[in-house]
């Protein structure tokens, strides 16, 4: 009585095949998508190498964190000269929607061994997560072997926009003037996530609080008005969500 | 004001970054595929993107030398506002941030010119 492996390797022939089709389905289909994760990767370059980080770093960092958001928020918040604490919590905040993403996906991804279990969560990002859930709810009955296929598919095709245009910016930073101001692409960056953030009024809620808290608190010893901030938005979110479900 | 970060900096940096976005991703995925959430933390999550974003970008924006600055020389504030309207109407994030680049350098321009 031999169980099948619980995990996301292909066992027969007709399934290989399966897998190799929905894993460049996944990587195709996520192709328009990279152009975010491309020009992400040449702000993040670009701002490593204004910060004062080697072109080694900027490429490391890159790839150890994989994270376009956080590596712009860590950076700015670095070079503002605050303290590691503060650094560390609002790398972890701006990456808990990530434990959102990782939960839904463990739900779709239920048969991958240890190895593919670090690859799906290492290379979690937003655009791969919402193309492969959109995909999988399209198609309930596809196995979780075919899932994960698809995941990598569109995952691999992030990963190359992202070190792509980090390349592009790392080599492009060193030769920009500081006249430039290329450090002021960060909050515009982050502005332009802002309206898709924002779906109905708890979250326009949030978004307002968080602002304006940030404003106040901007004296805030260690630069801790961000984390201050951030609590108090998703507070004032979460509460105009409970009165609303009253 | 910004200071250069060293090369201790910098790695300890990419440490900080590697093990801050490694945690909430590995969290279900590979740490505990099974765990169980307490409902209002799940829906606390959801506010995230929305709250932090503001707070990061509201200072960068409108505080200049300490204080904040609504005045028509702020060219941050400039920028940020056609950066603002060219992403409601659906631009994606490089047509934004270029929006807001050229913007900030016009009005920059356009102040020094003494006009």
């Amino acid at each position: 009585m031999s169980e099948p492996p619980k995990d996301a390797t292909p066992q027969t022939p007709s399934e290989r095949a399966e897998a190799r089709t929905v894993f460049w389905r996944g990587f195709v289909q996520m192709l328009p998508g990279t152009t975010g994760s491309f020009s992400t990767g040449l702000i993040c370059g670009a701002a490593a190498i204004a910060a004062g980080m080697s072109s080694l770093s900027s490429m490391a960092i890159a790839a150890f964190g994989f994270a376009g958001t956080a590596q712009l928020v860590v950076v700015q918040l670095a070079t503002t000269g605050s303290t590691l604490v503060v650094i560390a919590l609002a790398g972890l905040i701006v990456n808990l929607r990530y434990a959102m993403f990782s939960l839904s996906m463990s739900r779709y991804l239920t048969h991958m061994n240890r190895r593919q279990r670090f690859v799906a969560a290492f290379f979690l990002t937003d655009p791969a997560y919402a193309l492969s859930v959109a995909r999988f709810t399209q198609h309930p009955d596809e196995s979780p072997r075919i899932r994960y296929e698809y995941y990598m598919g569109a995952t691999l095709a992030m990963g190359i926009g992202w070190f792509a245009g980090t390349g592009l910016g790392t080599a492009l930073g060193a030769a920009m003037p500081a006249s430039w101001q290329v450090e002021f692409c960060v909050p515009l960056t982050f502005l332009a996530m802002v309206a898709a953030t924002v779906r109905d009024r708890a979250t326009v809620v949030a978004a307002v609080v968080g602002g304006i808290v940030s404003l106040l608190a901007v004296g805030f010893p260690y630069r801790g008005g961000l984390l201050v901030a951030s609590i108090a938005g998703i507070a004032a979110g979460y509460m105009v969500e409970s009165w609303q479900r009253r | 004001m910004a200071t250069t970060l060293s090369t201790l900096d910098a790695w300890i940096l990419i440490a900080i970054l590697s093990v801050a976005s490694f945690l909430p991703r590995a969290s279900f995925l590979w740490i505990a595929p099974n765990l169980p959430l307490p409902e209002p933390l799940k829906r606390a999550l959801r506010f995230v993107p929305a709250a932090v974003f503001p707070a990061l970008i509201m200072p960068a924006i409108l505080i200049n030398d300490g204080a904040i600055d609504i005045s028509l020389g702020n060219t941050h504030l400039a920028a940020a506002a056609v950066a603002a309207l060219v992403s409601l109407r659906r631009g994606n994030t490089f047509v934004v941030v270029l929006a807001g680049m050229v913007t900030l350098h016009l009005t920059q321009a356009w102040h020094s010119s003494g006009l």
